[in-house]
């Protein structure tokens, strides 16, 4: 009876794991022309341990050299972030030189959005992406701001100055 | 291995185990295991005072990839010697498909004692170094563990139409693949067609998908519960389901291969 059913058996097995199996992570922009997706799928399950090793290699690159940070770099690092997009520290790290030291802040939001295409339910991304706006931008903008600080609150940021920041800027708008 | 006639999977899988473990692969694999514990320790000495990430990581890429190893190992050990004294066809009375589900059971109970060596080994040395918690990393071993024994059904399967080596080979590289489906899927999304989405979706969902099992363990705060959960039933069943057409794959072996 078993060899009878086994083909029914794992038929409905295939079909019961294909309806329950858990989505990729969603993925949102236009993909850049040299796309760490490839370095994704390469690295596999240790997809962290290269993430630490990229990180080492961008941040000896990075630091004291005196050169403005160039495109290689920035291809590093927004590697390191599609590798393990919860690298807090390597984000903050990176995204803050973009904004103060490199003065680049499209490059520091890129960053931020590279994490946020693998982990859109991510909270940090996007409050770092409001507080560097506020602070560096020449012209904060924000109804961004708002946006991104919304979004935070919405994936689970919940520290009391956020909420002090979100009020402000709610009483601020025009 | 001596052809001993057995009447139950359990017994042929207790049998395996024993003879298993006493094999050099799998006394390698525990001196390996020992070893990634004490670059964890060396290791630690880095991260003390800041965030525990580079123990972490190193600790989780070397054990998965020694669990994965071990796994393929001990399948081409088990195939070789099935291959060798034609076991799976002089399996009676339980058939080639209760033999290989009998030799993969005790695969598995062999792969179970190197991971509670590993657990062990983690869990006393994270909780001595502190910071983060320990649970993420003891978690997502598991989830190797579970990969590495769905790794060894496939090859399993994949030994029985190909030469072991063959076989072997190509195992690993589904392995490989199947860890790139999501990535695959991803990109299919942002910029394939109707048909070439529909032809990834039914990939991702119906081969062998290795992705399941990487949480990753500095995004482990943020998965989902049914992320860690998924692959509990879906490894089981998806060897079990391997297991079965290899079974009906070893019926058709010419007797017995010298």
């Amino acid at each position: 009876m078993v060899r009878r059913s086994a083909p029914w058996l794992a038929a409905a097995f295939l079909a019961l794991a294909a309806l329950l199996a858990p989505p990729p992570q969603p993925a949102s922009g236009t993909p850049a022309a040299t796309d760490p997706l490839w370095l994704r799928a390469a690295s596999g399950p240790f997809r962290p341990l290269a993430a630490d090793r990229l990180w080492l290699r961008a941040a000896r690159r990075g630091e004291g050299t005196g050169t403005p940070a160039g495109p290689a770099l920035l291809r590093r690092l927004r590697a390191v972030m599609a590798l393990d997009p919860a690298f807090r520290p390597a984000l903050r790290y990176a995204a803050t030189y973009y904004a103060t030291v490199a003065g680049d802040l499209s490059a520091a939001h890129a960053l931020c959005d590279e994490a946020l295409r693998f982990r859109p339910g991510a909270a940090y991304p996007y409050v770092l992406k409001a507080v560097l706006e506020l602070g560096y931008a020449p012209a904060p903008d924000r109804a961004a701001i708002r946006r991104w600080l919304d979004r935070a609150r919405t994936n689970g940021a919940r520290a009391p100055w956020l909420e002090h920041l979100r009020h402000r800027l709610a009483e601020q708008a025009p | 291995m001596p052809i001993r006639p057995v009447t139950r999977p359990s017994a042929l899988a207790a049998a395996t185990a024993r003879s298993l473990a006493r094999l050099g692969a799998f006394r390698a694999a525990l001196i390996l295991a020992l070893a990634s514990g004490a670059l964890g320790a060396a290791l630690a000495g880095v991260d003390l005072g800041r965030p525990r990430r580079l123990t972490d990581n190193t600790l989780l890429a070397s054990q998965t990839l020694l669990l994965h190893a071990a796994a393929w190992l001990l399948a081409y050990q088990l195939t070789r010697d099935d291959r060798r004294l034609g076991l799976a066809l002089l399996s009676a009375p339980l058939g080639p498909t209760g033999h290989l589900a009998g030799r993969f059971l005790g695969l598995c109970l062999t792969l179970a004692g190197l991971l509670l060596v590993l657990l062990a080994m983690d869990g006393v040395l994270l909780i001595l170094l502190g910071g983060a918690p320990v649970w993420p990393v003891l978690a997502q071993l598991g989830l190797a563990a579970l990969s590495a024994a769905l790794a060894a059904a496939l090859a399993l399967l994949l030994m029985q139409v190909l030469p072991p080596a063959g076989g072997l080979l190509l195992a690993v590289l589904a392995w490989a693949a199947g860890h790139g489906l999501d990535e695959a899927l991803v990109l299919a999304r942002e910029q394939g067609g109707p048909v070439l989405i529909v032809a990834v979706e039914a990939a991702y969902r119906l081969l062998p998908n290795f992705s399941f099992f990487d949480v990753g363990v500095a995004a482990a705060g943020g998965a989902s519960p049914w992320r860690w959960l998924f692959p509990l039933p879906y490894a089981p069943g998806y060897a079990a389901l391997l297991i079965l057409l290899a079974g009906r794959l070893a019926r058709r072996r010419p007797f017995p291969e010298r």
